[in-house]
């Protein structure tokens, strides 16, 4: 989490999941506003910057879209390094592609633990009549990772928006909460706070106030 | 000066021989490197002092000791002159201010000195040195007559030094050679002069009377030097990939033309039964799901027990290594459970409503299925009849899925039977029995979808083709029962496909043999085994066989769809020759499977070669080498390590910028080049002349052209990619918008001459 000197912060984003699910098409989106059914498969991770505000702050969003298909995995750790925020995308109508969003997830917490937001969405919503991926198993599956679920559609321009802002809100929010933390903790050397009982017992009473 | 605040300087405790003096000269230049990190150029030391005792003499009566020390720094030669106090191991220093002593250090860059005043005397001799600004700097006093010592020391120290250097990167540089040398060919082949290449003059005046090519190191010579003309290429690609033989006849390929042929349409009437099993799951699967859908609505479906579940195991599971080629088992398990609700009730027998389901022939995981399949039963209407209608009220928000069991034998199967059925085991051998169908289903309303419409546009005529429902009907199941997504492939039957007319009958002879396989649960590996109503040969398919074919269908239509779309030459039809070249080649690798990537691999020889067979032919020799640069492989890897040894050798300024900004030298950024023969970097005509290059260069110059062509890529960029000091993300976005504009031609003459610059590197060693 960088803070750029005049104050934008930098946030990295990745996109991940199954071949085909729509992750360049939401990019797109995003990005361009704008769809084409007609795009190459991607091979290669491409990356792209969206800049926004959020509450008066500047924010950078650096944001990487991967090759998805299930034999390219290995290739994820060089792009979700150090990302503040992925984007787990499947495709509602494609049952396997939820299941790949669910290895996404026991991979990056394992990896990052808590230190990424993770934000689950279900693409294709205007195949709504062709969804095999249940409802309630998606939303149950991310609530208990922890994760906000997002239906978009990025044919039609739907949540697509919404998505993005979200996941860059939680990461603004969790970079305060983070950098306060810091601050707190730093403040504690030379504060001593009654109130915690480890401190006392590592301090062995020799110093307490 | 923070560079010699550290604690390296313990040099001063090793004075004295010239082997400490080595040893200390590395720990020296190791700090210098931290101290100069951010010009990333490395400081080093090439002499230093310690036996003698300079000093300064500074409005102070005494002089005061000191060591001096020269240093090469990015900008030049710099002296340095540092008082024994700051020094470590200084032990009288402890406790004292030693800013006053920093103060009086001295750092004087020999550029800037214009005259060196030496001044002798009966004490010491004394040396100043003045720079350009006229300041003189502090007389460095020597005790007497070491100042020839000292200037005899560091000539010595600086010789060795050189030596000591130049050795290192000889060495370096012959296990370089050594390297290189695996990567060129070591006699050099002449440039050939001419210009159009292969035209179809030179390519017949080489031919005899039988059409045998003979001299086919010419011919490797003259496409590496200047490619095939245009409207050769159908006709010579066969013998570059290696698959027509120099010195065969003409009569000889036409032969091996109808061979293969023949055997291509073989191969690909096997897939085809099994696409047609996979088709009639996939309509099962929709039915069954949109089936779910609306009951879902009012009733929340017990998942979350399983879901805790496959997350729990979770963090412990992730593995080391990610599963690359199969699904975690646990997956196919949930798969599996998931999917039987679906196939159970698909048939949902409704007509049926006589059987009971027995509970002794039911799994546990079964148990919440009749639920599930009670209240579907209690719902659903079967209206045979109205599938007639379907199409009459559009202005119906209303869809009747309809479910049908056509074969009145089917009825009256046990509840086993239809259980295993519906876990796959699709048909009776004798194709007549069907199974379910998927137009199907029951007058449930979905809440404001326009449900029909994705309906219209997979099975673009429904309504004359109630009867497709019936998969033993292969011939008119096979192309209408398009899945949503091939939708515009498949629509058309492809005029490729007709002709093969391997799939349009039903065979009896499939009858028998699953007869005989049937009760076979004794096959070892106990899998079920499928009939394809499509099979022309008494094709029976494992389960497991049928699922892998599946998801290799699903993937390879999703990316024909997206395969290079904006080439006015592929259209629907051509796509659809496509999706058969990479169906057949995945049905004859099942173990490799589809992997992204491919359909660009074929593109450019179906537009070449135009017809299918061969075509595939050719793809299969490209992918004998290509396999390895997926990720199964172990070449991509290779590539990027080759790269980095030739970028260091050719281009070290490009390689330490690469190296200084975040390090990229793992060339990740590579990675579609590798992949696709730079297929997505060029536009059609150059990754023609490109991949002809990369064939026969293996006869004429090097095996591993990629990496000459990807060097030359680089390094035509190797200007903008310094004077911008490119990061790994600036490089990948800088190719990404390069691609398909880059100057091919250059390129590609670029990299034969890098070729014969390390031949002749090699040549001279
Ligand atoms: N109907 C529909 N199709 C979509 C949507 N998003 C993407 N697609 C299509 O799905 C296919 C794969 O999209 P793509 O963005 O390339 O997927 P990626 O491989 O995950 O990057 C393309 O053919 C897209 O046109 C969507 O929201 N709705
Ligand atoms: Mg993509």
């Amino acid at each position: 989490m960088n803070a750029a000197p005049s104050g934008t912060n930098n946030f990295k984003v990745v996109l991940l999941g199954e071949g085909c699910v729509g992750k360049t098409s939401i990019l797109l989106r995003y990005i361009e506003d704008r769809f084409n059914d007609k795009h190459l498969t991607t091979l290669q991770a491409t990356f792209l910057n969206k800049k926004l505000n959020i509450n008066g702050k500047r924010i950078n969003l650096s944001i990487w879209d991967t090759a998805g298909q299930e034999k390219f995995h290995a290739l994820g750790p060089i792009y979700y390094r150090n990302s503040n925020g992925a984007i787990l995308v499947y495709d509602i109508t494609d049952e396997e592609s939820f299941g790949k969003v669910k290895n996404w997830v026991k991979e990056l917490k394992k990896m990052l633990g808590s230190d990424i937001v993770l934000v689950i969405a279900g693409n294709k919503i205007d195949l709504e009549h062709e969804r095999m991926v249940p409802l309630e198993e998606a939303e149950t599956y991310a609530e208990m990772v922890g994760a906000k679920h997002f239906y978009t559609s990025a044919k039609l321009n739907q949540g697509v928006e919404e998505l993005f802002l979200e996941l860059t809100r939680e990461m603004a929010e969790r970079f305060e909460r983070n950098s306060q933390a810091e601050n707190n903790r730093s403040a504690r050397v030379l504060v001593v706070d009654d109130e915690t009982p480890t401190q006392s017992s590592c301090c062995s009473g020799n110093r307490s106030t | 000066m923070a560079a010699l605040s550290g604690g390296s300087l313990s040099v001063s405790k090793s004075a004295g021989s010239r082997g400490h003096a080595s040893n200390t000269v590395s720990v020296w230049s190791g700090e210098a490197t931290i101290s100069s990190a951010a010009t990333s150029v490395q400081e080093r030391i090439w002499f230093f002092v310690v036996t003698v005792t300079a000093a300064i003499q500074k409005d102070l009566v005494e002089p005061m000791p000191g060591y001096l020390s020269l240093h090469q720094t990015s900008a030049g030669l710099v002296i340095k002159w540092t008082p024994n106090q700051l020094m470590n191991g200084y032990a009288e220093s402890e406790g004292i201010d030693k800013s006053v002593y920093w103060a009086m250090s001295l750092q004087v860059c020999v550029w800037e000195v214009v005259y060196v005043h030496v001044h002798r005397s009966q004490a010491s001799d004394a040396l100043i040195l003045v720079g350009q600004d006229g300041v003189q700097r502090p007389p460095i006093h020597f005790p007497k007559a070491s100042i020839e010592l000292v200037c005899s020391t560091m000539r010595r120290q600086i010789i060795s030094r050189a030596f000591y250097g130049w050795l290192a990167y000889c060495r370096h540089l012959s296990t370089v050679r050594t390297h290189l040398s695996g990567l060129v060919h070591p006699n050099i082949i002449p440039r050939d002069d001419t210009e159009d290449g292969l035209t179809e003059e030179i390519w017949r005046s080489m031919m005899d009377n039988r059409g045998v090519i003979s001299d086919k190191d010419e011919v490797y010579r003259i496409v590496y030097y200047s490619g095939v003309q245009h409207d050769m290429r159908r006709e010579v690609w066969p013998f570059l990939l290696g698959y027509y033989e120099f010195g065969s006849t003409a009569e000889e390929r036409s032969e091996q033309d109808s061979t293969y042929r023949r055997q291509y349409e073989t191969t690909m009437s096997e897939w085809l039964c099994v696409e047609a099993i996979v088709r009639q799951r996939d309509r099962e699967a929709t039915a069954a799901s949109i089936a779910r859908l609306t009951e879902s609505s009012g009733k929340p479906r017990p998942d979350e027990n399983e879901s805790a579940e496959v997350f729990e195991d979770d963090c412990s599971v992730i593995s080391d290594n990610p599963p690359i080629v199969s699904p975690e088992p646990s997956e196919n398990e949930q798969k599996k459970t998931e999917s039987k609700p679906v196939l159970s009730r698909a048939p949902s027998i409704d007509e049926v409503d006589n059987i009971e389901m027995d509970s002794e022939e039911k799994g546990n995981d079964d148990d919440n299925i009749n639920g599930e399949t009670e209240t579907s039963d209690s719902r659903e209407h079967i209206d045979i009849d109205s599938l007639n209608d379907i199409d009459d009220d559009d202005d119906d928000e209303e869809v009747y899925i309809k479910s049908v069991v056509e074969n009145p034998d089917m009825r009256r199967e046990s509840i086993a039977e239809i259980k295993r059925l519906a876990e796959g085991i699709v048909q009776k051998g004798d194709g007549r029995g069907l199974l379910c169908s998927v137009d199907s289903a029951n007058g449930t309303k979905l809440n404001g979808n326009d449900f029909r419409s994705s309906i219209d546009e997979s099975q673009p005529s429904t309504h004359q083709q109630h009867t497709s429902v019936i998969i033993t009907n292969p011939s008119v199941d096979i192309a209408p029962s398009a899945s949503p997504v091939s939708g515009g492939t498949t629509a058309n039957i492809s005029p490729a496909r007709s002709p093969l007319g391997v799939v349009r009958e039903e065979s009896h002879s499939a009858g028998a043999s699953f007869d005989t396989l049937e009760p076979s649960d004794a096959r070892p590996d106990n899998r079920s085994n499928c009939v394809s109503p499509a099979s022309s040969n008494g094709g029976v398919y494992s389960n497991e066989l049928v699922e892998s074919f599946a998801l290799n269908l699903h993937r390879i239509e999703k990316d024909v769809q997206r395969c290079d779309r904006n080439y006015p030459f592929f259209t629907d039809e051509n796509l659809d020759k496509l999706r058969n070249i990479m169906c057949t080649f995945v049905w004859e690798h099942l173990e490799m499977g589809y992997m992204q990537g491919m359909c660009d691999l074929a593109a450019p020889l179906l537009v070449v070669m135009k017809e299918e067979a061969v075509a595939h032919a050719l793809f299969s020799r490209i992918m004998s080498r290509a396999r390895d640069n997926f990720p199964s492989g172990q070449a991509m890897d290779a590539h990027f390590a080759d790269m980095r040894s030739l970028i260091q050798i050719l281009d070290c300024e490009l390689y330490e910028l690469m190296h200084a900004h975040g390090d990229y030298t793992h060339f990740y950024f590579c990675y579609r080049w590798f992949l696709l023969d730079f297929k997505r970097e060029l536009l059609y005509q150059d990754v023609f002349s490109a991949w002809e290059m990369i064939w026969v260069a293996r006869f004429v110059a090097s095996e591993h052209m990629v990496l000459f062509i990807a060097l030359a890529l680089l390094e035509t960029y190797r200007d903008v990619i310094l004077a911008n000091s490119m990061d790994f993300t600036d490089i990948i976005k800088f190719f990404n918008e390069m691609a398909e504009r880059h100057d091919a031609s250059a390129v590609l003459s670029l990299a034969r001459d890098l070729v014969l610059q390390v031949q002749t590197l090699i040549e001279n060693k």
